[in-house]
């Protein structure tokens, strides 16, 4: 058995970016960088490829990742092909504003005409945005079926097993091929790309995918939501330190100060 | 504008999440209708505390329903809101329900706004304020004017005061028309962490650690604390779970539990906005940091400059000698 496992990726704004560092596109009213500094994998999506590089290990697979970015982004994909990945695709996107629903749109077309698959592999959700609305979009667009928040995935025969980790414990779900699985950080921590493999992506080439081999005219993207604005929130917060290198002494006067609030 | 809100039965606060939806459905509109699926004992439960404040109310009922199915539930609400006239659907926002929305956008081919925080009338048309970017900035949005649109609302953000009682109320019942073969995915309980989740939403303290904690031991000092606080428990930021050294089902955050305690200790947590989304309604944040600089400080009431090792037991000692 070999499987084809699609990982739909996303780049994004590092989420450790100190705030001071942040500040607002004129164009597309979105969040950005000041200093353009280049985009991360979406955590949860290196999740999505550990997740699919691991069935790659159990099952054998061919793992091939869509990310729809600007050109500019494609270099962000080698780090996949590094970790393992057999291929990556950068679907071009139209530079303004693209809401879940054009993205969903996008991946959702490019993946019909171009990538036969048995398993879609997307994460959780998205840490700029934190919609997750795009993976169950992709999944009602294609008619398959779906599940979300997997911790562990076992395939036997032409079934997905998968193990869901939810805030009040665990479930087990079961469905056939093809599917759509949402992959969550209890998945496990993403592999390095060991140097063999940073060799080899260096040799693979990104392919590219535009909004005219899809057969979509840009001008007809009407977006189903629109940023209005963006605030960004002020932390108003005095803090009262208490600081000492005798740390008994600190630990007294924290004491004492929870005493006058009442909170002991 | 007329307004459905789904009410997700499953939730223990089904009610609670209701009745903020309703006061954002009277700003908006005066008309709705909550709809529940299902003729289960919860199901009814909550029809009846429902009652005298929903004049109407929507039950869809097919025989399949018994077995709690994710894809016979959107294919429920599918069907109901393509038989009603409704111009905006609220959900509050829940693992469960952010999915049930997203799919039923897809399929309706309709506007979706997540997680809302704030929902307002500007110029006749309705604006959706939310926080993004793990709670650092809130974002303001419009639809294109696609009716009926979703919008799912972060829990606890509306108050529900002041609801109107109302006499002859009525319920509707619409049958479904579903197929066994529309449930495409089989699910089945395995453990349930609950009570420990529960008691975690509800605690007054929590002492909650993060990557500075450095292993499962140190989580052990962190529950002595705990326990001698005002119905105190222990907590974790996602990276602590992440490297295994306590179960995930103690994380704290923006993909973890959202709690509001009266005080909460972070211990060895750098800050980052995304944990800090989990714990901001807290009234009092006491952080220990051996890093002035940290994050962690932006945001705390009082912080301990120094190194938790060495502090906590020494706390510990002087609350026992207080108490």
């Amino acid at each position: 058995m070999s499987l084809n496992i699609i990982v739909c990726i996303k780049q994004l704004i590092d989420p450790e970016t100190p705030i001071e560092n942040l500040t607002i596109d004129e164009q597309t009213k979105d969040i950005t960088t000041k200093d353009n500094k280049s985009l991360v994998i979406n955590g949860f999506d290196l999740n999505a490829i550990e997740a699919a590089l691991s069935l790659k290990d159990e099952y054998g697979a061919k793992v091939t990742i869509i990310s729809f970015g600007e050109v500019e982004s494609q270099n962000g994909l080698k780090k996949p092909l590094a970790m393992g990945a057999d291929e990556a695709v950068l679907l071009n996107k139209p530079v303004s504003f693209v809401d879940p629903v054009t993205t969903a749109f996008f991946l959702s077309k490019a993946i019909k005409l171009y990538h036969p698959f048995d398993l879609i592999l997307c994460g959780r959700q998205a840490s700029d945005w934190d919609n997750s609305e795009v993976p169950f979009r992709i999944a009602e667009h294609l008619n398959i079926s779906c599940i979300s928040l997997a911790s562990k995935i076992e395939i036997n025969e032409s079934m997905a097993i998968v193990t869901r980790a939810l805030p009040n414990g665990f479930e087990r779900a079961k469905t056939n091929l093809p599917c759509l699985i949402t992959i969550t950080n209890e998945f496990g921590e993403p592999r390095y790309p060991n140097l063999k493999g940073i060799m080899s992506a260096n040799k693979k080439n990104i392919k590219q995918i535009t909004s005219t081999m899809l057969g979509i005219n840009e001008s007809d993207i009407k977006p189903k939501t629109e940023i209005i604005k963006i605030n960004f929130q002020t932390r108003n917060k005095n803090c009262e330190f208490i600081q000492s290198d005798n740390n008994e002494y600190s630990a007294q006067l924290l004491t004492e100060k929870l005493q006058t609030l009442k909170l002991l | 504008m007329y307004t459905l809100i789904l009410v997700n039965t499953t939730d223990a606060d089904a009610i609670n999440n209701t009745k903020e939806a309703i006061c954002i459905a009277n700003k908006i509109g005066k008309e709705y209708s909550p709809v529940l699926i299902g003729e289960s004992e919860q199901t009814l439960s909550h029809l009846q505390e429902l009652e005298s404040i929903c004049p109407k109310k929507i039950v869809g009922t097919n025989t399949l329903l018994n077995n709690q199915s994710l894809d016979l539930l959107v294919s429920s609400y599918e069907q109901i809101i393509k038989k009603t006239n409704s111009k905006i659907i609220l959900l509050v926002a829940d693992v469960l329900t952010r999915e049930i929305s997203a799919r039923l956008a897809a399929r309706l081919n309709i506007p979706l706004l997540q997680e809302c925080s704030q929902i307002d009338i500007q110029n006749n048309s309705l604006t959706f304020t939310r926080p993004i970017f793990g709670g650092i900035a809130s974002a303001t949005l419009q639809s294109d004017g696609t009716t009926p649109l979703i919008a799912t609302l972060q829990k606890g953000a509306f108050h529900s005061s002041d609801i109107q009682k109302y006499t002859n109320c009525r319920t509707t019942y619409i049958t479904l028309e579903l197929q066994k073969e529309m449930e495409k995915v089989e699910y089945e309980k395995l453990s349930q962490t609950s009570s420990n989740g529960l008691s975690m939403e509800k605690a007054s303290s929590i002492v909650c650690g993060g990557r500075g904690i450095g292993g499962p031991e140190g989580f052990e000092l962190l529950s002595k604390l705990a326990n001698l606080l005002d119905n105190g428990v222990i907590g974790a930021s996602r990276a602590a779970c992440d490297a295994g050294w306590i179960d995930h089902s103690y994380q704290i955050g923006l993909t973890g539990r959202n709690v509001s305690p009266n005080l909460y200790f972070a211990i060895g947590i750098s800050g980052a906005s995304q944990h800090m989304a989990g714990c901001t309604k807290s009234k009092t944040i006491v952080a220990i940091n051996k890093d002035p600089s940290a994050l962690i400080f932006n945001d705390a009431d009082i912080g301990v400059i120094g190194e938790w090792q060495k502090i906590i037991p020494l706390l510990i000692e002087k609350i026992k000698a207080v108490k």
